[in-house]
């Protein structure tokens, strides 16, 4: 898809100016940008919702479809299973082969008890669940996902960072809207940011400058290896001899710290390793 | 088609947004012919009436039950947006056309009429809501928060036109001045008042305005779109 010198004005406001973007096949394109810049009318333009006050969206791919993750998840009046079935049905799928994708995502999202209950009665973060399974339950070969991350917890956080890279391997394109640069930095293959409706790269190497520790653990075990792995401010995550070496921003060491305790790990050492 | 109809009875039911504009066509059916009625044309004639007013109703409810988010992804599933807004308006069709056949059935079954009915009464006044039903839904649909944003207005303009159009021919008659401002207008009253021949091309008209006033909204809505 390429959008060229989009322009978009709503109630008398300039929100996009001058847009230029192409989205390739295959690729994780990121938006940063903190409220009210842009991002979400940006990624409803991409996906077709409205249309721009000027300039080209051009969709280069014939017939191509689109799931859509929007920030807030409507308050539906449906069960979870009654719902997703129903989208699984408009989209084209058999009632076979939606209840098998479901029972897998449920499971990966962990949200098995919460498929009867009504969505509008769900928390922020389990309706938003809700709308990620819906998204790769019909599984399209653009994912457009606006802040998909709000509202989750570190556990989810981290599935959905594994199914996004899952998904990358599978050549599906993805737009994401977030601002947990520190998660999705790994998996973006082009950042860039929004500010006052306008487009730059994201050029931050922020990271190389500032001071590190080196938390050693041991007692390590794979889900807290991986819920340490995704942290803010985790640089890098190695075993060597069963011991677990994280190196991590120094402002951030504390709360590394407390994680691996509370998830069973016993620290072993604690050093800067770089001022 | 089928999963887009389950999916809208499914929003209408769980809205109970449904329940007054039923209520009040059923009782509304019900007074009219719980007194015997003289000629069956003239009970389906004021039935039409109801039909007219209630899928004007149920259509702006149905319109105004989804919020934008759920109806863009409900687009993005169905993946084609003619194929989205046309399932609306058969859906919202078919329970015209239920409602329709209660109100044929109903009078019947208690024998609310003096003379005999036959196939021809029956075929008639079926297509006769059938078609103001239609053309209700046609109006209405303009009347949706998406288009006109101010939904106070959008409510006070749609229930001006509803009103209007039922009375439009007395208007005209006593108002021969504005009789090109009036024939824009549906021509509800067209349909109910007409007879005979004249009922037949009053329904062809109505017809095709309503499949004018679709084509225009469905158009409308996807340039427009949610923004």
């Amino acid at each position: 898809m390429e959008l060229k010198r989009i322009r978009k004005e709503a109630n008398g406001k300039l929100i996009l100016k001058d847009i230029n973007l192409n989205l390739h096949k295959g690729q994780t394109l990121t938006v940063l940008g903190k409220n009210g810049q842009g991002k979400s009318t940006l990624l409803k333009l991409i996906a077709g919702f409205i249309a721009p006050t000027s300039g080209e969206r051009n969709v280069l791919e014939k017939n191509l479809r689109i799931s859509y993750v929007p920030e807030r998840f409507p308050k539906l009046n449906f069960t979870a299973n009654e719902y997703l079935m129903h989208m699984g049905l408009i989209y084209g799928l058999n009632e076979k082969e939606i209840m098998e994708r479901l029972s897998k995502l449920y499971e990966e999202f962990d949200i098995q008890s919460m498929a009867n209950l009504k969505i509008r009665d769900l928390s922020k973060g389990s309706a938003q669940k809700i709308a990620i399974i819906h998204a790769l339950l019909i599984n399209c070969p653009l994912l457009i996902l606006d802040e998909p991350l709000t509202g989750q917890d570190s556990m989810s956080q981290t599935t959905f960072i594994k199914l996004v890279t899952n998904l990358k391997k599978q050549g599906v394109t993805i737009l994401l809207a977030a601002h947990e640069l520190h998660l999705i930095e790994s998996v973006s293959d082009r950042i860039v940011i929004i500010e006052k409706g306008q487009i730059s790269d994201y050029q931050g190497d922020e990271l190389s400058n500032k001071p590190l520790m080196l938390i050693q653990l041991k007692n390590m075990n794979d889900k807290a290896t991986e819920i340490i792995r995704y942290m803010e401010g985790v640089v890098n995550v190695e075993i060597h001899r069963q011991i677990l070496n994280v190196v991590a921003e120094k402002d951030k060491s504390d709360q590394v710290v407390l994680t691996a305790i509370q998830n069973g790990l016993n620290v072993i050492s604690l050093n800067e390793i770089r001022e | 088609m089928k999963a887009h109809l389950k999916y809208y009875y499914k929003v209408l039911v769980n809205s109970h947004k449904y329940i007054a504009p039923t209520l009040f066509f059923i009782i509304a059916v019900m007074s009219t012919y719980l007194a015997t009625i003289d000629r069956i044309f003239y009970g389906f004639q004021v039935s039409a009436i109801f039909m007219y007013i209630t899928a004007i109703w149920i259509t702006y409810n149905f319109n105004e039950i989804e919020d934008s988010t759920q109806k863009q992804l409900v687009l993005l599933n169905t993946n084609n947006e003619d194929k989205y807004y046309i399932m609306r308006i058969s859906f919202l069709f078919i329970f015209v056309l239920i409602l329709d056949l209660i109100s044929i059935i109903f009078p019947i079954f208690i024998g609310s009429f003096k003379e005999n009915v036959n196939i021809i009464d029956i075929l008639i006044g079926f297509l006769m809501q059938a078609v103001i039903g239609f053309l209700g839904i046609s109006v209405a649909n303009f009347f949706e928060s998406k288009i006109l944003k101010d939904r106070k207005a959008a409510l006070m303009i749609l229930l001006l036109i509803m009103v209007l159009s039922c009375i439009q021919g007395l208007v005209i008659k006593d108002q021969p001045a504005i009789k090109y401002v009036m024939l824009i207008l549906p021509p509800a009253y067209y349909v109910y008042q007409s007879e005979g021949m004249q009922l037949l091309i009053s329904l062809g008209g109505a017809l095709v305005y309503s499949f004018i006033l679709i084509f225009i909204y469905i158009k409308l809505s996807i340039k427009k779109k949610f923004w």
